[in-house]
């Protein structure tokens, strides 16, 4: 783009100015209002909430319960992800490409429908916990699910996905002929595995570490559920919202941002300089085939409950979403079987409501995150405009603010009137949820788009104008094509995580514009276990298949 | 209306200077090949002459149109990219019709067109598969055909065979050059390997850091550098910094040549195939008492490296001369230079 004219230019920089101002106004203008209120007592400036914090006990322990469960979390969700991936991408096994996939799933599933199969599974009437009192004729209950080891438990199966895609990539870099030469070396097989094996992994190791705990610590879903006394910032920051403590609420998301940003930083600085991809003609991994017949069998048996293990909370759903509640409390095992669950949301618009709320909304948040990533995206991968940075750091900073953050940033932003709000007040009114569940979910899709447009080559476009083809036809023609994969794929990736979305709903929801999960919460709440799981059922429904879309997308992204 | 002149050309990209005082006229129907260096600017002048890029000063004529300052998808010139840039999610028909579907040409007509350029670029049969099923040489023949297909007025290909391994590089050299010849199209081909470039061209550009140095047929250049870096440039040659003066050139106190010429100048570039083994008992001037110093065999032909006192020079001599047995390391030889193949450059 050698000679741009005039008023093109100023349409460009219209445009940047645009997009900087949105992306600042919702999204570290928040931010930075909720640091203000969090340094503002009865009018004035004052450190008065973070000395009172930090020295007294109550605010303090939830504060190192948020860490402890951070740690444990990073330590079974590392143990388990890590191994997972080398049980995949190490041996060969059959069946072994269903269960990569299926070990992906526990991405799309919505939180708060996990939770509530795990309660219904392992809790304390939950399906597995009374069959195994009713095998082994136990008085009372094998196990508590609830507090810590209920939340970790949740954990381990929400969250060893970062450890496991990471390190599966890592396992597939590794050079193999650096291993065959080790061993040619006459390196023993510990040895191998401690120098040869570990170092590749190590960055990916230590990167899913970081967002690992980062997760832990914003987690807010399984806490709230089954946490019991175990009180983590995140619950404290919807308590103290909910008592209208905002100077408090604002002080406890300030530190929790503060560690979340801090560890972030470090993610990116380590990213940045970690050689993750190995020498490019490398001899890529070979699987091992195990011969033993009884190793044969005992992996075979580990994929089989692997996939069981999985599968489970999902089945429990579908199963209990066909239960008449009533029923359910009165048996053990469910023991009928009813429609009405699925009758009564398709036909009573009360109990559609929810339902469709989340698709507008989910909708909403998604075309919004489009009409920002894609120049987002442009801007970053395919110009050198001096303000790239801000809009980098801006679009990226949503990664390091959990989800209560984000929903008490735009409360203490949007409850009253300012320029980026076109001076109205937000707090209260629908958008709000559409808004968060955006903020939420930029970052990614910034990334994905921007995958598209690192594909787009210049070449491409000059092509095209070679062989006759107008600007407009070029970008209806090649560009167009070339980028939708990414762009749809963006598309429904938010969509999926926002149609579910607890945390967010909680903070921001108004009694008429109720989403999805909170229905499904409602339900169970009111002993209403079939409908809630219905509800959860149908989430589980839309967000695998729009999955399988996005992944048919993502393949056609990487062609 | 082929023919493509350029006059006075100059690209900066910043303050680096890509190409500056270019004056070619290539005539219609031509094959005119851009030889130079990587970076001397070959690319730049195509991107020019493509409008890709507009220049700093200069006009591009194409016919007799004043095309400086037209849009790239006006100009009708039709180009093959380095990575043949073909379009990933078309089968190789849908790309090589996709300068026809924007030229509006009705079903029938495209369909012929399409039909025609894949025949002649001898890809019938693949007309429904994917680009990434088509090996390096098969993306190659269809970036072509989709250029081609248009039936533009000028070609321009950038390094088109580059990315080709050895021996299929030596067989799409000539197939390109035959379609060429039988579509009568002016193509402008960049290279910087100039076998490529002696073989397949009418005329050819030699660039030297965006400066065009030398333009003629193959012959004339391999024959008559016009300087120390297209005679370097252009095939194998002893190049030598020598004081010239009275008909003899001095390379150091203890090696003179006698040249056919009175010219001044400040080289001498003898190619190492005039130079031949003699005998003591040759009369004939610069004759010389050498030591082989290296012998290098390359299946054809044999390089030998001599020294002549303190200068060095190479000769090669075809391998079907009996020459070659009888030759060691280490051997004192004479060596003759044929005084009328010694060129004297000035720079
Ligand atoms: N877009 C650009 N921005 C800045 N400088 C450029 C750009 N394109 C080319 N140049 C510079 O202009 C000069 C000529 O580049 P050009 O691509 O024309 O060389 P070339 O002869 O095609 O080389 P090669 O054989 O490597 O392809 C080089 O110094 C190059 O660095
Ligand atoms: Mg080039």
């Amino acid at each position: 783009m050698d000679i741009m004219p005039n008023h093109k230019k100023l349409f460009g920089t219209l445009g940047v100015v645009l997009l900087l101002w949105f992306l600042v106004g919702y999204i570290l203008y928040p931010a930075l209002k909720t640091v203000e209120v969090s340094l503002t007592d009865h009018g004035t400036i004052s450190l008065i909430h973070y000395s009172r914090f930090f020295t007294s006990d109550a605010s303090i322990a939830p504060l190192t319960n948020s860490i402890v469960l951070g740690l444990l979390t990073v330590i079974v969700c590392g143990l388990i992800g890590t191994a997972l991936a080398f049980f995949v991408h190490y041996f060969d096994f059959p069946g072994k490409n269903i269960v990569d996939k299926l070990l992906l799933m526990p991405l799309i599933l919505p939180g708060i429908v996990i939770v509530f199969a795990f309660v219904q599974l392992y809790g304390e009437s939950g399906l597995v916990t009374k069959s195994i009192e009713w095998l082994f004729g136990l008085e009372s209950k094998p196990y508590s699910f609830s507090g810590l080891k209920g939340i970790l438990f949740v954990h381990a199966y929400t969250q060893y996905v970062y450890f496991y895609i990471s390190v599966s990539i890592a396992i597939r870099h590794i050079d193999y002929s650096v291993i065959e030469s080790a061993r040619n070396l006459g390196a023993a097989k510990t040895k191998i595995f401690t120098s040869v094996i570990l170092p590749f992994i190590t960055p990916a190791l230590i990167s899913s570490a970081i967002i690992t705990f980062i997760s832990g610590i914003g987690s807010f879903t399984a806490p709230s559920i089954i946490g019991g006394g175990y009180r983590v910032l995140t619950t404290q920051i919807l308590l103290s919202k909910a008592n209208n403590y905002m100077e408090v609420a604002a002080t406890q998301v300030v530190i929790l941002t503060g560690i979340s940003l801090f560890l972030f930083s470090v993610f990116r600085l380590y990213e940045k300089k970690a050689v993750f991809t190995s020498s490019v003609k490398g001899v890529s991994i070979q699987v091992v085939t195990i011969k033993n017949p009884l190793i044969r069998f005992l992996m075979l048996s580990t994929a089989g409950i692997l996939i069981v293990t999985i599968l489970l909370p999902v089945f429990a759903i579908i199963l209990l979403s066909f239960v008449e509640s009533e029923t359910l409390m009165m048996n053990i095992f469910p023991q009928e079987f009813t429609c009405e669950n699925y009758l009564d949301i398709f036909t009573s618009a009360r109990k559609f409501a929810p339902f469709l709320n989340s698709i507008v909304m989910a909708l909403l948040a998604s075309l919004l995150g489009l009409v920002i990533a894609i120049p987002s995206s442009y801007l970053i991968v395919k110009t050198q405009i001096k303000l790239k940075w801000l809009i980098e750091i801006l679009v990226m900073l949503p990664w390091a603010m959990p989800a209560s953050a984000i929903a008490i940033n735009i409360i203490n932003a949007y409850n009253t009137p300012n320029i980026f709000s076109f001076n109205s007040v937000l707090v209260g009114t629908f958008i709000l949820l559409p808004l968060g569940y955006f903020v939420r979910s930029i970052p990614l899709m910034v990334k994905t788009t921007s995958i598209s447009f690192q594909n787009l080559n210049e070449t491409y476009i000059e092509a095209s104008k070679s062989l006759g083809a107008s600007r407009f036809q070029t970008f209806t023609r090649i560009v167009l094509p070339m980028i939708s994969p990414g762009l749809v794929a963006g598309f429904l990736l938010v969509f999926v995580r926002s149609i579910g979305e607890y945390t967010l709903s909680v903070f921001l929801y108004t009694p008429s514009n109720k989403p999805v999960s909170i229905a499904v919460v409602n339900g169970i709440f009111e002993y209403n276990i079939g409908l809630a799981m219905a509800y959860g059922a149908l989430l589980i429904l839309v967000t695998s298949a729009l999955s399988f879309l996005i992944s048919k997308f993502s393949t056609a992204l990487s062609r | 209306m082929g023919a493509v002149v350029l006059r006075d050309i100059e690209k900066l990209y910043g303050d680096t200077i890509a190409c500056t005082d270019i004056n070619l006229s290539i005539n219609e129907g031509e094959f005119f090949t851009f030889l130079g260096p990587s970076g001397c600017g070959k690319t730049t002048i195509l991107r020019l002459i493509a409008g890709f890029v507009q220049p700093k000063k200069g006009t591009i004529h194409l016919g007799r149109r004043d095309i400086t300052n037209l849009e790239a998808e006006k100009r009708q010139v039709g180009m093959v990219f380095q990575n043949y840039a073909l379009f990933p999610f078309m089968t190789v028909a849908g790309n090589i019709e996709y300068g026809l579907k924007i030229q509006k040409k009705s079903k029938k007509e495209r369909a012929e067109r399409v039909e025609k350029y894949t025949e002649m670029v001898g890809l019938i049969g693949f007309e429904h598969r994917n680009i990434s099923e088509l090996s390096g040489g098969e993306q190659q023949r269809v970036a072509l055909a989709r250029s081609l297909a248009i039936e533009p007025k000028v070609l321009l290909l950038d390094e088109p065979l580059s990315n080709l391994d050895a021996r299929l590089r030596d067989r799409m050299r000539s197939e390109l050059k035959s379609l060429q010849k039988k579509l009568g199209i002016t193509t402008i081909f960049v290279t910087h390997d100039q076998t490529e470039a002696l073989t397949m061209s009418d005329r050819v550009a030699v660039f030297e850091k965006g400066r065009c140095i030398q333009v003629g047929s193959p012959e004339e250049i391999y024959a008559h550098p016009i300087n120390s870096f297209v005679a370097r440039f252009i095939g194998d040659t002893n190049l030598f910094a020598a004081d010239i003066k009275n008909g003899t050139a001095s390379l150091s106190d203890m090696v003179a040549i006698s040249l056919e010429t009175q010219a001044s100048g400040r080289f001498i570039s003898i190619r190492p195939q005039d130079i031949v083994f003699s005998t003591a008992q040759d009369d004939r001037p610069n004759v010389f008492p050498a030591k082989v110093d290296t012998i290098q065999f390359d299946g054809s032909s044999v390089e030998y490296s001599v020294k002549v006192h303190d200068i060095s020079f190479r000769l090669t001599i075809l391998n079907t001369s009996t020459l070659c047995h009888n030759i060691t390391v280490g051997e004192d030889v004479h060596i003759a230079i044929a005084e009328k193949s010694i060129k004297v450059l000035d720079s």
